[in-house]
């Protein structure tokens, strides 16, 4: 089954006139799958679609086989916004157990899950200070623990390794890829084509359309490119004729 | 500092908000003042037994509307707080009861009765026997216009610091990340409701410790209904900051909302005499929550009522407090599905 498929997706913004979409759109359970394009072409759009955070002024979004406002799928999907959306006051260490608590888990199994996130993520040490103290990298680390928290089948994640480090950047793609290969369908977005180029699949996105959908070797084939940029310049120039 | 200047103009210019508060609101809230201080001569009712004609004439050149009731209907009217005083004569001379709930207006009636009985017509000795419904010389300042303040200041402090923290909620991220779990929106008011509910009970306790404490104001009536009150007029406070504050766009809105919502409150629930008021002013407070918040602090405090006889300002609390949570979980159900 597939993870996502969004068909005819279009989100109007009347009083910016901007419009995303129309968007269709296939992404296959346990892949990592890349939405890649500059700000502004509709990349947190689309994420916010497909989490049911907005509703669509057209077209319709599947995830998992459910409607994106199904509430069944908020413990089944784990979505981490842009913005680190974290109490500066709290722990890493409360972070989790509330929101752990939220998605339903509590006692040993909420404990064990605690643990194994923070190890995970490499905030064992910092688990007790209060998150105003974090880099941003630390903060980042911790969003993602919290939307891995109910064990998700998909997760959404926009813009997940912006602002940090190479080195953090690498650890995080190699947990994606575990990720992934344990079942977990990985939808991200990006703008660094280094990035995509990880992808198992991508879409590239400019000015709310859809240029192309496909894995990042078949794209560069297609437009007879070296690099995943230059593919990107081919399809947009193609676009404006 | 002349680019600061007009970059702040332009700001200024683009926010109608900012601009209602900085020259709307004074002059609104400056006019109401107004009403209050410029206030005309009220004529206040005094239920009276038998009187000569001549003394019922003075009462009513003195400002005061005399009617000749029984003495059982005289109190059933004092206790409604249809009429402020009640004036028999007897064989020692002339007796008054005085409503008391308000001192102020206790006074001003005691003082017309005064008045009237010593304008040469009357001959009636001059030695008035003064007694008190409610309150009376025992109860000081202090212990009439407390009760009320205090209502009010819960009902301020729990609207402000639910309605920031409400906001770096929504303006931090974290509500959205909250409305993706499974957590419903009722839920998140409930819980927002509960936590707050323990600070109001708390931030109560105390407030009702200094005043009838240490400030020595007193109470005629139950210190746990007092504190049950106490709770509710928070909540109310409670729910009025969640709601705006999903209503507004940043915390300097929820800011702009106080002398729109809170200053009304403060103005026309009776804490201050209403009496003086155009009648349609007088009719705002109908609508207010604080007016039956500060009614039943009046009357467990001064007047001794218990329970059943609040029964009427608890259920117009209860009401507020569920029309305006259930509103907030309507409003962040919509927002779950912008």
């Amino acid at each position: 089954m597939d993870a996502i498929v969004c068909h005819d997706l279009t989100r109007r913004f009347p009083q910016a006139h901007i419009t995303i979409g129309p968007v269709d759109l296939i992404v296959p359970s346990g892949t990592v799958f890349g939405l890649v394009g500059p700000s502004g072409c509709g990349k947190t759009t689309l994420v916010r679609l497909m989490a049911g955070l907005l509703t669509p002024s057209r077209g319709h979004v599947e995830v998992l086989g459910l409607g994106s406002h199904d509430h069944r799928l908020r413990r089944r999907v784990g979505y981490m916004a842009q913005a680190d959306a974290l109490y500066p006051e709290l722990s890493a260490v409360e972070h989790l157990r509330f929101f752990g608590a939220a998605y339903g888990l509590h006692g040993k199994g909420l404990a064990l899950r605690v643990d194994e996130l923070l190890s995970r993520t490499g905030l064992e040490k910092a688990g007790l200070r209060a998150v105003r103290e974090y880099s941003g990298g630390m903060r980042r680390r911790l969003s993602l623990a919290i939307a891995l928290l109910p064990s998700p089948s998909l997760l959404l994640l926009d813009e997940p390794t912006i602002g940090l480090d190479p080195l953090l950047r690498r650890d995080l793609w190699a947990w994606f890829t575990d990720l992934s290969r344990a079942g977990t369908t990985i939808l991200l977005t990006t703008h660094a084509m280094d990035e995509a180029a990880r992808c198992a699949r991508i879409a590239f996105l400019r000015e709310g359309s859809l240029l192309t959908a496909d894995a990042p070797q078949e794209v560069l084939r297609r437009t007879r490119t070296q690099s995943l940029d230059d593919a990107f310049i081919a399809l947009a120039e193609r676009e404006a004729v | 500092m002349l680019a600061l200047t007009v970059r702040l103009f332009q700001q200024l210019r683009r926010d109608p908000r900012t601009l209602a508060m900085a020259f709307v609101a004074p002059l609104l809230l400056i006019w109401l003042l107004s009403l209050f201080v410029g206030a005309k001569a009220v004529r206040y009712r005094v239920d009276v037994g038998a009187l000569p004609p001549s003394l019922m004439q003075s009462l009513d050149r003195a400002g005061l509307s005399a009617h000749q009731v029984s003495g059982e209907s005289a109190l059933s009217d004092l206790k409604s707080g249809r009429a402020a005083a009640y004036l028999s004569l007897s064989t020692s001379g002339p007796r008054l009861l005085l409503q008391g709930a308000s001192p102020q207006t206790a006074q001003v009636v005691r003082m017309r009765i005064a008045q009237a009985l010593a304008a040469p017509a009357q001959g009636q000795s001059l030695h008035l026997l003064v007694r008190y419904l409610y309150g009376g010389p025992g109860f000081g300042a202090l212990s009439y216009e407390l009760p009320p303040v205090l209502a009010f200041f819960l009902f301020f402090f729990a609207y402000i610091l639910s309605g920031i923290t409400f906001l770096r909620e929504r303006l931090q991220g974290t509500l959205e990340r909250l409305l993706y779990t499974p957590l419903r929106p009722l839920a998140i008011v409930s819980g927002y409701f509960a936590a707050f509910g323990v600070v109001a009970a708390v931030q109560s306790a105390l407030v009702l410790a200094l005043v009838f404490g240490p400030l020595g104001a007193r109470y005629a009536g139950s210190l746990a209904l007092l504190g049950l009150l106490s709770l509710l007029v928070a909540w109310g406070g409670v729910v009025l900051g969640l709601l705006l504050s999903t209503l507004a766009r940043s915390e300097f809105q929820v800011i702009q909302f106080i002398p729109l919502v809170i200053v009304p409150q403060a103005l026309f629930s009776g804490i201050l005499p209403l009496d003086s008021l155009p009648r349609w002013l007088q009719d705002v407070g109908a609508v207010l929550p604080m007016t039956y918040a500060v009614d039943a602090f009046r009357r467990v405090a001064i007047e001794a009522n218990g329970f059943s006889d609040i029964g009427g300002d608890i259920t117009v609390l209860l009401s507020f407090i569920l029309v305006l949570g259930g509103l907030n979980v309507a409003l962040l159900h919509r927002r779950q599905a912008a």
